[in-house]
C-alpha cells in the first residue's frame, strides 16, 4: 500500500508538473493552438493519481483524509483543480491552468511536509469531519476564486494599458468576473459552514495560545472578505475590478489561516 | 512632376493629425484653392483619420516649379495645424510616386495590409474631380497605384488572415466581454471603419444601436445596418446601455466626454464598457479612458496592438515592396515614353508633309487626270505606307525611351528633333490622322507656309508648279 501511495504521488507530482507547463508554453504561444486539450487532459491525469495518493496514504497510514492537516492541505488542492476541470468546459478559462497547476503541485508536494497526525482527541470526530471537509472544498473554491481574480487583474491591467503582445489568449474578463462570483457562490456557504463549526471548537478547546487566536481572527476576516464581496455584488451591482480586490483580500487571509496551521509546531500549538 | 505634401502617423500625433484632418467640404475648398496657384498644375486631398496628404503636379519639371508647388502645399497644411511644421513630410518626382503607391497598397498603413485605405485614396481623387482640379498626370498616376494596389492584394497574402483595425476592435471586445451575443453595441456616426465594425459585431450577436446628429440620416443608416435609431441627445441614455461604443464622426471636439456616463455610473455600476474611437479628431474624451471598467482604445491604440501582431505580415509586406518598386520603374518607363510622344507626333507630322507635297505636285502634274476615288486610294496607299516605314522606328525609339540605360528620352527627343527638323512643325499638324488632299485654297496657304520646308531650291520649282 506504501509503494501504491508513493508511485501515486510520483506520478501525480509528474502530471502536475507536465500540465502546469504546457499551461504556460499555451499562455505564451500567441498563435495557434494544436494541443489545446493537451494540458487539461495531463492535469485530469494530475486529478485522477493524485486522488489515488490521498485514498492509499490514507488507508496505509489509517487516518481519514479529512481528519488531518496533511490530507486537508493536499485534498483542498485536489478540489481546486476538479472544481477548474469542470468549471473549463464550456468556457475559454485554460490559461487559469496556469495557476491551478502549480497551486496543486504546491499543496500536494508541500501537504509532505506538514505532520499527519490526526486532530485533537476531545473534538467530536464527525463534528471535526464536518469542519475540515467543508473548510477544505470551500478552501478550493476560494483558491480558485483568487485564481480568477487575479487573472482578472492582469487582464485589466493588459487591457488599460494596451499591452496585449506579451501573452497569448487569456479569458475574457467578463468571464473571469462570472467565474469568480460562481465559485465565491459556491465556496461561501461552505466556508460559513466551517466558520461556524470552528466557533463551535473555538468554545471547547484551549484558546489561550497566539496561533489559535490569530486563526480564528483570520478565519472570521476571510468570511467576512468573501461576504462583504457577495454582498456588494447583490446590491450595488458591484463587479469587475473592485470584486476581485476583494476576494484576493479572502485569499488572502485564508492563506494566512493555513499558514498558520502549518507552523503550529514552530508557534507552540499541537503537531 | 509629381509633389505630396503630408503628415500621417508615422510623423505626427493624434493631437496634430486632429488639427490638420479635413472634412469633405475642406478637402474639396483645399484642393480648389491650390489649383488656383500658378505653380500647381492639378492636386487632390486625402484626409484619414491617419493621414492628411496633398498630391500635386507641379505646373512644370524645373526644380523650382517644383519647389514653389510643394511650398504652396506646406503652408496650405500649415495654416490648418501650425503645431505640424516638424510633421509634414514632402516627395517629389520618383519619391512621391513611390510614396503615394506605398500607401495606395497599405504598405505606409497604420494596419499593415487592410483594405481602407485604397477606398479613402479614390474618395479624395473623386472630390478632386468634382471640382475639376485633377487632369490627366494626376489620373494616370492614380489609376497606376490602384492597379498596383490591386497587385499586391493579389500576389501576396497581405490581405489574408490579416490583423485590420475591424478585426483588432473584435478582438479586443471578445478580450473583454467573451460571447458578444446579446450585447449591446452603439455605432456613433457614420465613418467607414465604424460601420464596418458595427457590422462585424452586429453579426457576432450584438445588438447595435446607430446614434447620428441628423434624424432621417441616422434612421437611413439604422436600416443599412439593421438596428435602431437614436439621435445625440439621447447620447446618455444610449450609453447607459451600451456594452460597446464604437465612433466614427467627424465632428471636430468629443463628442463623448466624462460627464455623459454619471447617469451610467449609477445604473451600470461594474459593468465594463470598451469604447473604439475611430475618429480624428477624437470623438471620446481621453479621460474617459481613466474611468475604472472603462476601455477606450483609439486610433493610435489600434496601431500599437496591430503593430505588435504584425509579424506575421513581414514576408508578405516585403514582396509587397518589391510589386510596389516595379510599379514605380513602370511608371518612370511609362512617363519617359510619354515624354517622346510629342516627338514622334513631330516626326508623323513631318514626313506626312512631305508626301502630302508630292502628291499634291503630282496631282497638278502627271496625275492630273485621277477622279477622286482614285485620288481617295492613292491617299490611301501613301497613308499605309507611311505607317509601315514609320511603325519600326517610332517601336524601337519607344523602347529606347523606357530603358534604364544609354539615352535618356528628352536626348533621343534632341536627336530626332535635329536631324528631321521637327521643330518647325506646327502645332495644329500634330494631330492630323492622315494625308488630306488639298483643296485650292488651302493648297496656296499651305505652300505659302511651307517656305522653311527642304531646300529653297526645291521650294521655288513647287510654288512655280503650283501657279
Amino acid at each position: 500500500m506504501e509503494a501504491l501511495a508513493t508511485i501515486s504521488f510520483s506520478l501525480a507530482v509528474i502530471a502536475y508538473s507536465v500540465a502546469s507547463t504546457q499551461f504556460f508554453l499555451e499562455l505564451a504561444r500567441k498563435t495557434g493552438n494544436a494541443s489545446k486539450d493537451f494540458p487539461s487532459r495531463v492535469l485530469t491525469g494530475g486529478a485522477l493519481l493524485h486522488a489515488g495518493h490521498i485514498v492509499t496514504a490514507s488507508l496505509f497510514t489509517s487516518i481519514c483524509p479529512v481528519a488531518s492537516m496533511h490530507f486537508a492541505l493536499s485534498l483542498a488542492a485536489w478540489v481546486a483543480v476538479v472544481a477548474f476541470l469542470i468549471f473549463r468546459r464550456g468556457r475559454e478559462i485554460d490559461a487559469m491552468g496556469s495557476f491551478v497547476g502549480p497551486l496543486a503541485l504546491t499543496f500536494l508536494v508541500g501537504a509532505q511536509f506538514v505532520g499527519s497526525s490526526p486532530a485533537p482527541s476531545e473534538l467530536s470526530t464527525a463534528m471535526l469531519a464536518v469542519h475540515i471537509s467543508v473548510n477544505i472544498v470551500g478552501l478550493g473554491f476560494v483558491l480558485l476564486a483568487g485564481g480568477a481574480s487575479l487573472f482578472y487583474l492582469f487582464v485589466e491591467h493588459r487591457l488599460k494599458a494596451k499591452k496585449l503582445a506579451a501573452v497569448g489568449r487569456l479569458p475574457s474578463l467578463d468571464q473571469l468576473d462570472r467565474m469568480g462570483l460562481r465559485l465565491l457562490l459556491i465556496g461561501f456557504p461552505l466556508l460559513t459552514i466551517g466558520v461556524a463549526t470552528g466557533g463551535i471548537f473555538f468554545s471547547q478547546l484551549d484558546v489561550s495560545t497566539f496561533p489559535s487566536l490569530v486563526r480564528a481572527v483570520l478565519g472570521y476576516a476571510a468570511w467576512f472578505s468573501v461576504a462583504v464581496v457577495l454582498v456588494l455584488r447583490a446590491l450595488l451591482g458591484w463587479g469587475g475590478r473592485r470584486t476581485a480586490f476583494g476576494t484576493l483580500t479572502g485569499v488572502v487571509c485564508v492563506s494566512l489561516v493555513l499558514l498558520v496551521y502549518v507552523l503550529r509546531p514552530l508557534l507552540g500549538g499541537p503537531v | 512632376m509629381i509633389v505630396i505634401v503630408g503628415l500621417s502617423h508615422h510623423t505626427a500625433s493624434i493631437e496634430i493629425r486632429e488639427q490638420a484632418a479635413l472634412a469633405e467640404e475642406a478637402a474639396r475648398e483645399l484642393a480648389t484653392e491650390l489649383a488656383r496657384h500658378d505653380k500647381v498644375a492639378e492636386v487632390f486631398v486625402v484626409s484619414t483619420c491617419n493621414r492628411v496628404e496633398i498630391i500635386a503636379a507641379s505646373a512644370g519639371d524645373d526644380e523650382a516649379s517644383v519647389e514653389l508647388c510643394g511650398a504652396a502645399c506646406r503652408s496650405a497644411i500649415l495654416r490648418r495645424a501650425p503645431q505640424a511644421s516638424s510633421a509634414l513630410y514632402t516627395h517629389a518626382g520618383e519619391s512621391a510616386v513611390r510614396h503615394l503607391f506605398r500607401v495606395a497598397a497599405s504598405l505606409d498603413s497604420l494596419v499593415v495590409g487592410e483594405a481602407q485605405i485604397l477606398g479613402q485614396l479614390k474618395q479624395g481623387f473623386e472630390y478632386g474631380k468634382q471640382v475639376s482640379t485633377v487632369g490627366s498626370t494626376l489620373h494616370q498616376l492614380f489609376s497606376r497605384a490602384a492597379r498596383g494596389a490591386k497587385r499586391v492584394r493579389t500576389e501576396t497574402t497581405i490581405g489574408t488572415g490579416q490583423v485590420s483595425v475591424p478585426s483588432i476592435a473584435m478582438d479586443l471586445a471578445g478580450q473583454i466581454f467573451g460571447d458578444l451575443t446579446g450585447r449591446r453595441a452603439a455605432l456613433i456616426g457614420a465613418g467607414e471603419m465604424g460601420q464596418s465594425v458595427a457590422r462585424l459585431l452586429r453579426d457576432a450577436g450584438a445588438r447595435l444601436t446607430v446614434v447620428g446628429r441628423t434624424p432621417e440620416k441616422v434612421k437611413a443608416l439604422a436600416e443599412k445596418m439593421g438596428g435602431e435609431a437614436r439621435t445625440l441627445e439621447a447620447l446618455e441614455d444610449v450609453l447607459s446601455e451600451a456594452d460597446i461604443v464604437v465612433s466614427s464622426t467627424s465632428a471636430m471636439r468629443p463628442v463623448v466626454t466624462p460627464t455623459h456616463l454619471s447617469r451610467r455610473k449609477k445604473a451600470r455600476r461594474g459593468a465594463n464598457l470598451f469604447f473604439i474611437d475611430l475618429a480624428v479628431p477624437r470623438d471620446v474624451a481621453p479621460e474617459v479612458g481613466e474611468l475604472d471598467g472603462v476601455f477606450l482604445y483609439d486610433v493610435d491604440d489600434l496601431a500599437q496592438v496591430a503593430a505588435e501582431s504584425a509579424g506575421s505580415r513581414k514576408v508578405a509586406a516585403k514582396q509587397a515592396e518589391q510589386i510596389v518598386e516595379e510599379c514605380v520603374v513602370d511608371w518612370g518607363r511609362r512617363q519617359n515614353a510619354q515624354a517622346v510622344t510629342p516627338t514622334i507626333k513631330a516626326l508623323r507630322a513631318r514626313m506626312r508633309r512631305g508626301l502630302e507635297e508630292e502628291l499634291h505636285k503630282s496631282l497638278r502634274g502627271r496625275l492630273r487626270g485621277l477622279d477622286e476615288e482614285q485620288q481617295s486610294a492613292l491617299v490611301k496607299m501613301l497613308d499605309a505606307g507611311l505607317n509601315r516605314i514609320l511603325h519600326g522606328p517610332i517601336t524601337r525609339l519607344r523602347a529606347e525611351a523606357t530603358r534604364q540605360d544609354g539615352l535618356s528620352a528628352e536626348d533621343l527627343a534632341a536627336l530626332l528633333s535635329e536631324l528631321f527638323e521637327l521643330t518647325e512643325v506646327k502645332e495644329e499638324e500634330l494631330d492630323v490622322s492622315s494625308i488630306r488632299i488639298p483643296d485650292e485654297k488651302s493648297k496656296v496657304a499651305y505652300l505659302s507656309e511651307s517656305s522653311s520646308d527642304s531646300s529653297t531650291e526645291s521650294k521655288e520649282k513647287w510654288k512655280n508648279d503650283a501657279s
